[in-house]
């Protein structure tokens, strides 16, 4: 029986980094970005300021084409991944174009809201693993050790 | 005047001054570090598929070697069961040549026996004649002085 140490827990972790497939969390990250999309461009109630009015998403706003500009790259990243999760045909520059993307909205609109508002919120924690996971997606994309095509 | 109070002091708590400056160059860093992350991710990940290739293609080598080693060792073994086929055969020809030298010997041997049987025969057939005549003789002899033969009384 294989003992409980912490050179086999370094062990399983590396063995789960570098070769547990990454279609799960991909998928989830494209959820959160669809419904990312769909809040950003929702339209505020009456009397109510727009999204980008408010002082948490100040830098995000800083961007060119504001809401609809995000809207669409968090869109886009949907679209993408589900592309490559269902295309049989392996396309590791898309694959890699996709979850660069994937990378950069996330970090970015996760780092542009905390530095905002001031300081790393614990509401944001979840949005931080998602920039974390984004990253895995990346590093691990074309390896060759996914279930479905890259 | 207390309630307009709370609600600054709420409106405050829940919007306090950002520690950054919000502002363009703020955003152009930001950009800057998540392209800086976005390059040591596709780096590592470059690295990582480079030793993947590396580790392959070692594999591969491995594999190729192991196969040319096992052929090279099925054709060592090849050829010395060949050489040894080629030994026995040696042998089996050597013995079979001394066989044949050994039925050859045998063979004059017979011929110079049988020589021997048939010079004896010619002796015994000269005696034989010898025999007869000197009977010839004697038969001659005896008819000139001895009794008429029986049919003749």
């Amino acid at each position: 029986m294989t003992p409980f140490n912490e050179r086999n827990c370094v062990k399983v972790f590396k063995l789960i980094f570098f070769t547990a497939d990454t279609i799960t969390v991909r998928l989830l990250l494209a959820g959160a970005s669809f419904f990312y999309a769909v809040l950003l461009v929702w339209p505020p109630s009456a009397g109510e300021p727009a999204l980008f009015d408010r002082p948490a998403y100040a830098l995000m706003a800083l961007v060119p084409g504001g809401e609809w500009t995000w809207a669409v790259a968090f869109l886009l990243h949907w679209a993408g991944v589900h592309w490559r999760a269902l295309d049989p045909v392996e396309r590791v520059p898309w694959g890699l174009a996709v979850n660069i993307l994937g990378l950069v909205i996330w970090s970015y609109s996760t780092a542009a809201l905390n530095i905002s508002l001031g300081r790393i919120l614990p509401g944001t924690a979840l949005e931080w693993t998602m920039v974390a996971a984004s990253a895995w997606a990346l590093y691990r994309t074309g390896l060759r050790r996914e279930v479905v095509s890259d | 005047m207390a309630k307009e109070m709370t609600s600054a002091t709420v409106q405050q708590l829940t919007n306090p001054p950002s520690a950054f400056p919000v502002n363009g160059e703020t955003a152009g860093w930001l950009g800057f570090f998540v392209s800086a992350l976005v390059g040591v991710i596709l780096h590592l990940r470059r690295k990582t598929s480079r030793d993947g290739v590396e580790i392959l293609k070692d594999r591969t080598e491995g594999a190729l070697l192991k196969t040319a080693l096992e052929e090279r060792d099925n054709a060592m073994r090849m050829a010395n069961e060949a050489w040894a086929k080629a030994n026995s055969d040696a042998g089996m020809i050597g013995q079979l040549k001394a066989e044949n030298e050994y039925l050859k010997r045998e063979l004059v041997d017979a011929r110079e026996q049988i020589s021997a049987v048939r010079r004896g025969v010619q002796e015994v057939g000269k005696r034989v004649d010898v025999t007869e005549n000197n009977l010839s003789k004697v038969e001659r002899r005896v008819g000139a002085t001895g009794p008429a033969p029986l049919g003749e009384q």
